[in-house]
């Protein structure tokens, strides 16, 4: 199959560049021309003539760099392209965002932005994994042709026949429409809504809090994940590059299999017991609560330690774009929190620590 | 067997009712109500019939299951063990009727589970619960059952080796309560553990009319027929406001 070709546009030097678009041709399935930026009219022009034959942008997010005198930054370029594309003058194609890991620290305006018009972004860092963003840039390529040939079919975008059982708001974009929106509005409500805020979809360690297991202990979860929760792995759109569960069919899956068990009434030990019985798979460990945690009714991650947490020992995490109605919060530690690791907690949540850290001093 | 267009007109209509209270409760901010989504679409659905609990079917009945809905509980002042700062309700419910009984004043519910666990967490995770459930007079039991009865448990999902501590632990009285479904639910819960949220609704007028629509639908025909043990005049009553009597009632 031919390799996807994506356009790097870039004002750092040659040899920075170049070591870019070397490190992500690493396994073989993209190829990245890079290319210094024009100013902004020439650029629009030249990219409208050209990205026909590309199937993807890479930009850095600042353009206007020191060695050329370009008065505008990624944004600007990729919310036009946008604009164009939805009118038709050029073919949707995926844009992804990269810089320095100091230009693009997570501030506000950063997030917003990526939000906004990329589809993905990775930062210049020491030794990066080029091996994970060129699967994640091939992934996008595919997948925006992929969403175009179902003909913009949800069902078929999501390989998933019976959407029924969501929760009608998710798809509530989609419905009714007289015409398909453009193909960015669904990779990006695949990739933002689905991929990056669990609720409808979720994260291996996620799936793997909600059975009650200790990833790294269990020799068997390769098994359990992929062969016995087969059924709820995600296979729809850019499942090449981001590997997701559906949560509701493998929730449904443990009930069904141990007759009627519901996961977030049993603990930890309880869910490990019944699935180690209905999976017949030996080599399975019940995860254990971080520090300062007891219990091990799992039902979320610590994203700082990524390590199972009950929602009620955890704290709501400060979102810079608030999840939807039907998305799930995302939680720290009391130990990340109190060593102020990891993202900052939810104002409502201060007071909450704050009592914890008085009483623990006491003892 | 196949239900007919009336009763899905009816169900429908239902269903439209829980998906306004879906949307009041995501509006309080703090309560997720997407396991009310999984009700409103039994409700739509023509083949799922709900079952009753001899296990017959009717399809004049209509009904739902709500699973692992999550209210916040604030009500911790008084919370033993010491140290507990994040409790939860967990609820879990069915109710199946007959849409005949809709507008009458006979037993408005053919069956009723009502299932609530409280959920925190200190050294240990610790729980209580209570459940509402509409008693059948076929089913064998030595004590004497209101209909319908709310009833605690220290260990709700029946746990071996449950620690109980101190606490003595035996059946404990079966309350009369009147019958409940969710809409009903969400008053008498949040009331009762999470007021803010409450007092936040019934600011709302969207929530009292469907409130007030459900008392009377299903909290009415049981207060009035309890009510009708004793002749009385209306006109006799003075003990007003029934919001003295109750602050629920609305």
């Amino acid at each position: 199959m031919a390799k996807f070709k994506f356009l790097y546009l870039d004002d750092e030097s040659d040899e920075t560049t170049a070591a870019i678009a070397d490190g992500l041709k690493i396994n073989d399935i993209i190829d990245v021309i890079p290319e210094e930026p024009k100013i902004f009219k020439d650029e629009i022009a030249n990219l409208k003539n050209r990205l026909n034959d590309f199937d993807g942008l890479i930009l850095d997010l600042r353009l206007d760099g020191k060695k050329l005198d370009i008065a505008y930054n990624a944004p600007a370029i990729a919310q036009e392209l946008r604009m164009i594309a939805a009118e038709g003058g050029i073919k949707s194609i995926p844009i992804v965002l990269c810089s320095t890991d100091a230009k693009m620290r997570a501030t506000y305006e950063v997030e917003k932005i990526c939000h906004e018009h990329f589809d993905y972004k990775f930062t210049k860092q020491d030794s990066p994994p080029w091996g994970k963003f060129a699967t994640k840039l091939a992934a996008l390529a595919k997948g925006y042709q992929f969403i175009s040939d179902t003909g913009f079919n949800i069902p078929k975008i999501l390989n998933r026949e019976d959407l029924s059982t969501l929760d009608p708001r998710v798809l509530e974009t989609f419905n009714g429409i007289e015409n398909s929106l453009p193909i960015y509005d669904y990779a990006s409500f695949v990739i933002k809504d689905l991929f990056h805020q669990p609720g409808v979809l979720i994260k291996e360690k996620l799936l793997a809090a909600r059975l009650g297991i200790d990833i790294s202990k269990s020799n068997d979860w390769q098994k359990l994940s992929q062969e016995f929760f087969s059924k709820a792995v995600y296979s729809g759109v850019f499942s090449d590059g981001w590997q997701r569960w559906w949560s509701d069919i493998a929730i449904n899956i443990f009930k069904e299999a141990s007759k009627g068990k519901r996961l977030s009434m049993l603990n930890a030990a309880d869910r490990v017991k019944i699935l180690i019985e209905i999976s017949g798979l030996k080599n399975l460990v019940a995860a254990t609560p971080l520090e300062y945690n007891k219990s091990t009714n799992f039902w979320t991650v610590c994203e700082f330690y990524k390590a199972p947490l009950d929602p009620l020992e955890g704290f709501k995490i400060h979102a810079t774009i608030q999840p939807k109605a039907w998305q799930e919060d995302r939680y720290i530690s009391f130990l990340a929190a109190s060593s102020k690791k990891g993202p900052k907690p939810h104002s409502s949540e201060l007071n909450r620590i704050q009592s914890i850290k008085d009483e623990l001093s006491k003892k | 067997m196949s239900v007919s267009k009336h009763t899905m007109h009816f169900r429908e209509s239902r269903a439209s009712e829980l998906e306004l209270i879906a949307k009041l409760l995501n509006k309080t901010g703090s309560i997720n109500s997407y396991p009310i989504f999984n009700a409103i679409n039994q409700l739509k659905n023509p083949n799922y019939i709900p079952t009753l609990k001899d296990g017959s079917v009717n399809p004049e009945c209509w009904g739902y299951e709500i699973e692992d809905f999550i209210i916040p509980v604030e009500t911790l002042k008084h919370i033993k063990p010491d140290g507990i700062k994040n409790v939860e309700l967990i609820l879990n419910m069915k109710i199946v009727a007959n849409y005949k009984e809709w507008k009458t004043l006979s037993d408005p519910l053919c069956d009723l589970n009502f299932k609530v666990v409280i959920r925190g967490v200190g050294e240990q995770p610790c729980y209580s619960g209570f459940h509402i459930d509409k008693h059948f007079d076929g089913e064998m039991s030595i004590e004497p059952h209101p209909i319908y009865h709310l009833q605690y448990s220290s260990n709700p999902y029946k746990e071996e080796g449950f620690d109980y501590g101190r606490t003595l632990s035996l059946d404990t009285p079966r309350i009369m309560h009147y019958p409940m479904d969710f809409i009903l639910g969400i008053g008498f819960l949040t009331s009762n553990y999470s007021p803010s949220i409450f007092y936040n609704l019934l600011d709302d007028g969207t929530f009292t009319n469907l409130y007030r629509e459900y008392q009377e639908r299903i909290w009415k025909p049981f207060s009035h027929s309890l009510a009708d043990h004793w002749a009385f005049n209306k006109g006799d009553i003075v003990w007003k406001p029934t919001a003295t009597l109750c602050p629920y009632l609305i």
